[in-house]
């Protein structure tokens, strides 16, 4: 499996956070492609292919880093709807929330996402959890967002 | 208990019921009995006596009968001596022949004489041969009467001891009998010769007549009457009482009399009821006298028979009054006794009415208070719907004073007429299915319009026969109840509300708040790194050295200082905010409450502290925890935040210890994390379980929340928590949870 063939989409809709996170995964030298989504709609409408812009087709490669809280469609609602479909039960989603609530992990994965990560996400958690699912990032192992 | 006069006139009242009538047929008829008894007795008195007085007339009879002959026999026997001495007769004759010297007559005179002396004769006369009178003692009686004269010439001619019979109203006025003794002189020859003869004069009154008085029986009437036939008369030989002026020798003819001896002599019997000489009526019994012609009549007036009769019948009479009065007062005694038991008895009854009656009141009125007291409305109604009775608090509301004055009345009449054809469907109902309704809510109206709630039940009720009589209700009013049932579901909906619009709060805070905290802290790096690598930027480009001092005064200086202090207010805020939602949702989690095992609890925790024990060199004393009543979950962040809190507060100047123990007492169990490190001042005491409190400035790692949080664990668990402190020595922290 080649590097650049899993597609990190990263669905947040604040811009700020998802700048930060960018850079962040640039920095740290990941090459992966990245696709930024704002709102849950959006992530429905890029894993169904009835949006305007179906980037995902079955049998893509993809890492869905899931905000929870979103506008029109939350992260919860987006990933149960998600693991209805079949093709997508397998599509590794980490969750992520500026809520520091034990309640949110336990929901996400009751849901089937495979992780719940809390902002600020440090780069090596989000390697350690990434490397759990068999996805290597390209991100130093000592490197972390917060320096 | 008291007799009140109520009761004693009503038993007496009662005791007018008390029957004599059984009494006194007891009484007649034990009466008639006695009467009929002594009726039959007095019919048998009249025989009896007069047999008894007969048996008496008979017995005296014979015995003077007897006495009479006996005496007669003596007489005759004198006689026949004298007749019988043949000596005696020589000695007479040769007196008589005038050899007086060989007998004298003085001797003869004393030989005579002694007749009189030894066997009372009345007089004695020696007669000769010729019947000559020759001697006579006294001398005045040798005046013979013919017939003597007569018997004596017939004597000496026979030679045979005769009697002249008892002679009355003869030549003597007196009566008299003379025995005559021939003195027979015996020849050698054997022939034998009368020489003469000895008169025994004999008086009657002497001998005979006492005799005849002499009865062996008392008696007032009693009489014995001699008597013998002469021809068709009766002759009465001795004076009689009745007729004692009259002479001796009353003659009476014997036919067609009534009396006794001519009742004798005429054949008719011994015994016989008559008239005696004098006409009185007497019962007689009747004897001849042995030798002689005499009867002996002993007799009795009927009347003094009749009077002893009378004197029994008397005694009868007495002993059966004695005897009815005896059973009369028996028979009233007992028949007063009766009554007085009868009274007692009915007075007893009528005290223990009066008693159960006081006692029926008593129990009535305790009722009645018990049912006006109780705050619920009772009331009963009959089979229309009509009320027959209710309580104090139900008149109330029906707007009566007295609960009596709703006898009668339906719902219609009363201040809630609007709802009353509610109530009384509901009554028909009940009535009509026998199945009682329990805690219903229904309305009731009022006069002014208003509308009030109750809760009511409902209840057949039936009598002895188990047939429905009406119904009987309570209710009480429930209004206030509702209204507050009602504000409570208010403010249960008021809180659901809060709760959803905490919820809200909790999940803007946890999402929106940290959202800028994020891009702050995020892009305060951001620019710290890019103002490094400006500085870097910079190291290339020559800059006069005044410049180069000032950029590098506010790129390695100022710069980063302020993004210092940006990063830290950042930190700060964070841990407030997590502090402050940590605190909110303790209240969301819902509790598991169940026998919690302590022991498993601190050991949970002390592993999550294992690194920070290690590092600091902590020495941990536990001892065994006993188990509670609580929610693990929660139990294991109170035991997390104290050890937590004894570790982070130990004195770094000596080592650290901290010891864990707990014991149960009774209803609950109170466990201790003890702490040797800088302790607190009393005055802070109060203020450590504040919310964000801390006590030093030093102290601005934590959230401020720990012991708060303790606290409210505690608070929902049932439990409580305090503190025992010395500044400068350590700290024990007690929480108590309720047993298991």
């Amino acid at each position: 499996m080649q590097q650049g063939e899993t597609t990190i989409v990263l669905a947040e809709d604040d811009d700020g956070h998802a700048a930060l996170f960018e850079r962040n995964l640039r920095r740290a030298g990941l090459r992966n492609p990245l696709v930024r989504l704002h709102d849950g709609q959006q992530v429905l409408d890029y894993f169904c292919g009835c949006g305007p812009d179906p980037h995902w087709k079955p049998g893509d490669k993809a890492l869905l880093l899931l905000d929870i809280s979103m506008p029109r469609v939350d992260g919860f609602s987006v990933l149960e709807r998600l693991r209805r479909d079949q093709r997508l039960a397998d599509l590794p989603v980490i969750m992520i929330t500026s809520s520091d609530d034990p309640d949110e992990a336990r929901r996400c994965a009751d849901l089937g996402g495979q992780g719940c990560l809390r902002k600020p996400v440090p780069c090596r958690d989000l390697a350690r959890v990434v490397r759990q699912l068999g996805i290597t990032l390209c991100c130093p192992e000592d490197s972390t967002f917060d320096d | 208990m008291e007799q009140s006069p109520d009761a004693s006139q009503a038993a007496t009242e009662q005791d007018q019921k008390v029957a004599a009538w059984p009494y006194l047929l007891v009484f007649f008829v034990i009466c008639a009995i006695i009467a009929a008894g002594t009726i039959h007795h007095s019919r048998g008195i009249n025989e009896a006596t007069r047999t008894a007085a007969l048996t008496q007339l008979d017995t005296v009879a014979d015995l003077q009968a007897q006495g009479i002959g006996n005496w007669l026999a003596e007489r005759h026997a004198d006689a026949e001596v004298i007749a019988s001495n043949g000596l005696l007769a020589d000695a007479v004759e040769r007196w008589l022949a005038g050899a007086s010297n060989t007998v004298s007559d003085a001797a003869m005179n004393d030989w005579l004489k002694s007749f009189l002396v030894r066997h009372d004769y009345q007089a004695v006369c020696l007669l000769d041969a010729a019947g000559t009178l020759r001697m006579a003692i006294p001398s005045e009686a040798g005046d013979l009467p013919t017939a003597t004269r007569q018997l004596a010439q017939r004597v000496l001619q026979t030679g045979t001891v005769d009697w002249t019979d008892l002679v009355v109203g003869g030549e003597r006025p007196a009566p008299h009998m003379d025995i005559v003794a021939p003195l027979v002189a015996r020849r050698d020859d054997g022939s034998t010769r009368t020489v003469g003869a000895v008169v025994l004069c004999i008086s009657p009154e002497r001998f005979l007549y006492p005799m005849l008085l002499k009865w062996p029986v008392a008696t007032r009437t009693g009489e014995s009457v001699l008597a013998r036939r002469e021809g068709n008369h009766v002759v009465f030989l001795n004076r009689l009482r009745r007729r004692a002026g009259d002479p001796i020798g009353l003659r009476l003819p014997i036919e067609q009399s009534a009396l006794p001896s001519a009742q004798f002599f005429r054949g008719i019997g011994k015994t016989v009821e008559g008239r005696d000489y004098h006409g009185v009526p007497v019962l007689a019994a009747i004897r001849p006298v042995p030798l002689t012609s005499w009867i002996i009549v002993c007799k009795q007036d009927i009347r003094e028979v009749r009077a002893a009769e009378a004197r029994y019948r008397m005694l009868v009479y007495l002993l059966v009054g004695v005897l009815v009065s005896g059973l009369g007062a028996g028979l009233g005694g007992l028949w007063l006794h009766q009554r007085a038991l009868l009274f007692r008895q009915r007075l007893r009854e009528v005290q223990l009415r009066a008693q159960a009656e006081a006692l029926l009141a008593e129990s009535r009125q305790m009722f009645a208070d018990v049912l006006n007291a109780i705050p619920q409305r009772v009331f009963w109604k009959d089979r229309d719907s009509r009320y027959l009775g209710c309580n104090m608090p139900f008149a109330r509301d029906a707007g009566l004073d007295d609960p009596a004055q709703i006898i009668g009345k339906d719902d219609r009449d009363l201040g809630w007429f609007a709802t009353a054809d509610l109530y009384r469907a509901d009554d028909r109902a009940i009535m009509e299915s026998g199945q009682p309704l329990f805690g219903y809510e229904e309305p009731q109206s009022h006069p002014d319009g208003s509308l009030t709630w109750l809760r009511t039940s409902k209840m057949p009720l039936r009598d002895a026969a188990g047939r429905i009589i009406g119904i009987l209700g309570t209710y009480e009013d429930i209004t206030d109840r509702r209204r507050m049932e009602e504000e409570r579901a208010r403010l249960a909906a008021e809180l659901e509300r809060k709760n959803r619009e905490l919820e809200q709060i909790l999940y803007m805070a946890s999402h929106d708040l940290r959202s800028p905290l994020v891009n702050v802290e995020g892009f305060s790096r951001e620019l710290l790194r890019s103002i490094r690598a400006l500085q870097e930027q910079l190291e290339t480009v020559h800059l006069p050295q005044d410049r180069r001092s000032r950029l590098d005064e506010l790129l390695g200086r100022d710069i980063p200082e302020a993004l210092r202090f940006i990063r830290t207010s950042i930190g700060q805020m964070d841990r407030l905010l997590s502090g402050f939602l940590r605190v909110a949702r303790l209240g969301r989690s819902p509790l598991e409450i169940g026998e919690v095992n302590m022991d498993e609890v601190a050991s949970r925790a002390l592993e999550g502290l294992e690194f920070v024990i290690k590092k600091l060199g902590v020495a941990v004393e536990r001892s065994p925890l006993p188990p509670c009543r609580g929610d693990a979950g929660q139990l294991a962040q109170v035991m997390t935040n104290l050890l937590d809190n004894a570790i982070k507060y130990l004195d770094p100047d000596r080592p650290g210890k901290v010891a864990l123990f707990g014991r149960c007492d009774g209803p609950e169990c109170v466990y201790c994390v003890e702490d040797n490190g800088i302790g607190i001042d009393c005055d802070d005491q109060k203020r450590i379980f504040d919310l964000f409190c801390r006590l030093s400035p030093a102290d601005r790692q934590g959230e401020g929340v720990g012991l708060a949080i303790v606290q409210i664990i505690l608070s929902r668990l049932g439990g409580r928590v305090w503190v025992e402190s010395v500044r400068g020595q350590g700290s024990k922290f007690f929480f108590a949870l309720p047993a298991p």
